[in-house]
């Protein structure tokens, strides 16, 4: 008996001529193998790997003995097994192929992918997401009155084959080309969302269709520049509200989002003021809709309004405490106060608190900061900050004080030239430099470091641009004070430890060209289309010499050739002047087909309140600690 | 020997000295207008143009030898006198002549016996030198022992030329087979899915070193590359692209970001330029300091590579003296004329020693409190300064 297992390996060894023996040997053997340990139980230990199979096995023999007791025969058992296993079979064959499906998909949803994530940050919100979700509104929003007539008569089609996936024959032949370029160009991954989008879209026109209120032009555009973006479930859900509410969007908050999104407008405290300046308009146009009270509806209102500002940028915590605020006193309005009052009354609270928190304190923390600044001092500055150019002009200028300044800058947004200026303009002496340079920046004999906030969360944290940690680090370790100058409706009830947990993606694509423009000024770069037809100009222009060239002798031809080189030299180098520019072409041009290639473009950072040994607020100086306080006791006037 | 012969010397020979004298000055002419950059490529070249002036040169006695290349040496350092590699390799090739001489003396006057006193001098001389630790030798002016090498009569059957020219094949073997090394020991120091960063993207022992990981070792890492804006941004994209095309996750960050993502890092990895004897070292990308500096805040070991030739003998007392410094127009290419600032543009940083927790060499991995013991392994005291008129 204890033989078999060794037979049946040999008979397993055996060659090829006797394999159709050797299965039906092994299965022999294969039963017998366990149990012959099993027969010499008492001599030998078990390993726990043959106890196991044991037990398997007399649980196997116990079902077969039940099952044949239910007068199933051994045929028809083995009959079944069979038919287990090959459905087993088929199904891990049909799981592989869906994985490979997955796969692929994910593949090509990859390739398809127009934003790319990094593991570090795929928690937040890209700018391709943003932008995504800001065109589609806004061309919504923007699109002209007029084209609703003509567009009517288009949409229907266009919905229609984006909705059954295929082209649909139209009678109207504009429709048709219209849907062909669309289709050709759509992906398979990226159809469904399409799909899903244009569903929500023909819902709305058929919604809206008795109101003639279609939204042209939206289909036409959103199926090109976004389904590549396109591609959370949530996203699509959240631009389909947002379609759904955009009548109730004023034409200010649109285009202050525009503003926001292209970072025209930065710094906390200037989208504040920006904001509700905004609001005092939109409060003004507001007319309370039948059946309801302004202190009822204008927060709903209101908040519409505030779905499209996030929808720039996440809104700062100076806007959120406003709208705290905001929201606050609409809700203590006395229901029975006639409209046009308590309109004229909110607006004068606006200006008013606008005035408070944000003038008034600047002047406070002035006062205060001036006391520190020593006459003769040099000061180490990061980023651009109202408070800050104002605080050392008004040292400068006022109370006559000798300061050297050091404006310390980074890329990509370049935030400190602007402050630069300013304070050169008025006398001041500046010097600019980068973040790369900071080790030389404090061997200069720096006395003071003053620093802006975005934001101080209330365990002590300094949420500020990035680079502002780098700053008060290299401080303290050389025992320079750092100093942050804060108005208190920068402080937020928010508690975060690291940079990473919560954060803004800025655009990956700012930091592709080296140069030294922010994004805003590449923006507004006038003359970049010009400056490319020239060029392409020119290049036809050399083809068409080079397609002439054969007609002319040899040495003419000869002649030809060297001024033509020449030419293209001097282009080439004129080109190389234009490598400035926008259009020449950078090493990362093509970032984003590189899978494992990824820019991450962070706009805030934490520092540690260890680093900080002061914090100047309009109720006076503090250290970090101190902010939850200062949050609980003013509260009410908060 | 004085060196004031040497001019006198070189002219008298003949059309080979001009010729060395053309590819001398062609060569300090590149120095200093910066045409050649990388630590790397100036030693080798400084390599080959020594291997010429070699063949090129007519001595008596090898004490000339030793002032003529000390000469050129001295040349070549005040042509660019941040181009370290420079400087040390041909320190390093005068190492080897010494030694040789040493050894010859020695044989020489094992040879002579005890018949003269010179030769016993000499002997007590050499046998002083593994002293060099003591108190006692501390104080001594360097470069009195060797003086007494001086010995006109003193025929050596050594051919020196032959000596020295091997020493630089070696070196150059050396110089050029450096990534191996330093690969061997610095994979073992990173782990799978670990996250690196790198801000000196110029380094190419870096890259090899990053990319032998992934291919070799098989390691997945993420690597964060900062820009180094604005000298190193062009250098650092291409970097990151190149890592990305070996399959390596890369992401670049703003140099504003560093201390935000430090938290996630688990090491970082610098490149040298050259490192002191001291234990610090000079970065060819600005910035570094500061990320070093926030790595020791985040308790993030920094380890640094470099090859043996980027160890210098010099001891940085004056740090100013060693970091370079570049024009406004990268920083603020548009200035208005009427109201100018002053800006600060560092081209190259310098990291002290207690911001680096290692140096990987060829050799093996170093604290920077050891590496002045490694560099007196390769450089005599006598050489340290080449610009010293004594010998």
């Amino acid at each position: 008996m204890s033989e078999t297992p060794k037979d049946a390996s040999q008979t397993a060894n055996k060659k090829p001529e006797a394999a159709a023996q050797a299965p039906e040997a092994a299965k022999a053997a294969s039963p017998a193998a366990p149990a012959a340990p099993a027969g010499d139980a008492g001599a030998k230990k078990l390993s726990n790997k043959e106890l196991k199979e044991l037990k398997k096995q007399e649980k196997a023999a116990k079902r077969a003995a039940k099952k044949q007791a239910s007068g199933i025969t051994v045929e028809q058992q083995q009959v079944q097994a069979q038919a287990k296993r090959e459905k087993k079979q088929q199904q891990r064959e049909k799981q592989v192929q869906e994985q490979k499906k997955k796969e692929e998909k994910k593949r090509k949803l990859l390739d398809n992918k127009a934003t790319k994530k990094t593991s570090l940050f795929s928690h937040l919100e890209t700018t391709d997401e943003r932008r995504a979700t800001l065109l589609a509104i806004g061309s919504a929003l923007n699109s002209p009155r007029a084209s609703r007539i003509t567009a009517a008569g288009l949409m229907v089609p266009v919905v229609a084959s984006a909705l059954s996936g295929a082209q649909v024959y139209t009678t109207s032949n504009f429709a048709s080309e219209l849907t062909t370029p669309k289709d050709s160009s759509a992906d398979a991954a990226a159809a469904a969302n399409t799909v899903d989008l244009a569903k929500s879209l023909a819902n709305i026109s058929l919604e809206s269709t008795n109101e003639t209120n279609i939204v042209p032009g939206v289909s036409s555009i959103i199926p090109h520049a976004l389904e590549k973006s396109l591609e959370t479930p949530q996203l699509v859900q959240s631009i389909k509200e947002m379609l759904i509410n955009k009548d109730f969007i004023h034409p200010v908050i649109s285009s202050l989002t525009f503003n926001l999104a292209i970072y025209k407008i930065v710094g906390s405290i200037p989208r504040c003021m920006a904001m509700l300046e905004a609001f005092q308009i939109v409060i003004r146009d507001y007319q309370t809709p039948k059946g309801t009270t302004l202190s009822r509806n204008l927060t709903n209102y209101l908040s519409h309004q505030i779905d499209l500002l996030k929808r720039a940028r996440p809104l700062s915590v100076t806007m959120g405490n406003a709208i705290r605020w905001l929201k606050q006193e609409i809700s203590l309005i006395d229901p029975s106060t006639p409209d046009h009052e308590a309109k004229k009354d909110l607006c004068e609270k606006i200006g008013l608190f606008a005035k408070e928190k944000i003038e008034l304190a600047d002047q406070l923390i002035i006062e205060n900061a001036s006391n520190q600044i020593e006459d003769g001092s040099t000061i180490v500055t990061y980023g651009s900050s109202k408070v800050l150019t104002d605080l050392i002009l008004h040292n400068t200028q006022v109370l006559h004080k000798k300061l050297e300044v050091v404006v310390v800058d980074s890329r990509p947004l370049f935030e400190g030239k602007k402050m630069a200026t300013t304070l050169r303009e008025n006398g001041v002496n500046v010097v600019y430099t980068l973040i790369t340079s900071l080790d030389t920046v404090f061997n200069m004999g720096v006395d003071y470091v003053f620093l802006g906030a975005h934001s101080i969360l209330s365990n002590g944290f300094l949420y500020s641009r990035a680079g502002t940690a780098m700053i008060a680090m290299s401080a303290k370790r050389r025992n320079i004070p750092v100093l942050v100058c804060c108005e208190s409706l920068k402080f937020s009830q928010r508690v975060q430890l690291d940079s990473v947990t919560y954060n803004e993606l800025a655009d990956p694509n700012d930091l592709v060209p080296i140069d030294f423009e922010s994004p805003m000024e590449r923006r507004s770069n006038k003359g970049i289309l010009l400056k490319q037809f020239v060029k392409e100009r020119h290049e036809t222009k050399v083809q068409l010499a080079k397609e002439n060239a054969p007609k002319g002798n040899k040495q003419q031809q000869q002649q030809h050739k060297n001024a033509k080189d020449k030419n293209s030299k001097a282009a080439d180098a004129s080109s190389q002047a234009d490598a400035q520019g926008d259009q020449a072409s950078h090493v990362l041009d093509d970032w984003q087909k590189l899978a494992s290639l990824n820019i991450v473009n962070i706009l805030y950072d934490l520092t540690p309140p260890e680093y900080i040994n002061k914090v100047i607020t309009e109720f006076g100086a503090l250290p970090p600690s101190s902010v939850p306080v200062i949050l609980r006791e003013y509260k009410g006037s908060a | 020997m004085s060196t004031q012969n040497i001019p006198a010397l070189l002219h008298n020979n003949s059309n080979a000295v001009t010729e060395i004298e053309i590819s001398i000055d062609a060569f300090i002419a590149k120095l200093k207008r910066k045409q050649i950059s990388g630590s790397y490529v100036i030693a080798l070249e400084t390599l080959q143009l020594l291997k010429r002036f070699l063949s090129a040169a007519r001595w008596n006695h090898v004490n000339e030898l030793i002032a003529q290349i000390r000469e050129l040496g001295n040349r070549l350092e005040k042509a660019n006198p941040t181009a370290f590699s420079c400087g040390n390799v041909i320190r390093r090739i005068l190492a080897v002549l010494r030694d040789e001489i040493e050894e010859d003396m020695r044989e020489s006057s094992a040879a002579q016996g005890s018949s003269a006193g010179v030769g016993g001098s000499t002997v007590a001389n050499t046998a002083a030198e593994p002293l060099i630790s003591s108190m006692f030798n501390l104080l001594q002016m360097p470069g009195q022992s060797t003086q007494e090498f001086y010995e006109p009569k003193a025929k050596t059957k050594t051919d020196f030329r032959q000596v020295v020219i091997q020493g630089i094949k070696d070196l150059i073997d050396e110089i050029k087979n450096i990534d191996d090394g330093i690969q061997q020991i610095a994979i073992d120091l990173i782990h799978d899915h670990e996250i690196l960063l790198t801000p000196t993207p110029e380094s190419k022992t870096v890259l090899k070193f990053l990319i032998r990981a992934r291919e070799r070792a098989n390691r997945t890492f993420t690597v964060l590359v900062t820009e180094g804006f604005p000298n190193n941004t062009e250098n650092a994209h291409e970097f990151a692209k190149k890592l990305a095309e070996h399959d390596i996750e890369t992401i670049i960050i703003p140099d504003s970001a560093v201390f935000a993502l430090m938290s996630r890092v688990g090491k970082v990895i610098i490149g040298t330029k050259t490192v002191f004897i001291n234990g610090g070292s000079i970065v060819s990308s600005a910035g570094v300091s500061s990320v070093c500096e926030c790595a020791r805040e985040f308790k993030t070991p920094v380890f640094a590579v470099a090859g043996l030739y980027k160890l210098s003998p010099l001891y940085p007392f004056n740090v100013d003296k060693f970091v370079e410094f570049g024009g406004s127009q990268h920083i603020l290419p548009r200035m208005d004329p009427r109201n100018r600032l002053d800006t600060i543009n560092k081209i190259t940083d310098y990291v002290p020693p207690e911001n680096i927790d290692i140096y990987i060499t060829n050799i093996g991995g170093f604290a920077p409190s050891f590496i002045y013991r490694i560099a007196w392994d390769n450089y005599k005291q006598t050489d340290v300064h080449l610009d010293e008129k004594k010998m």
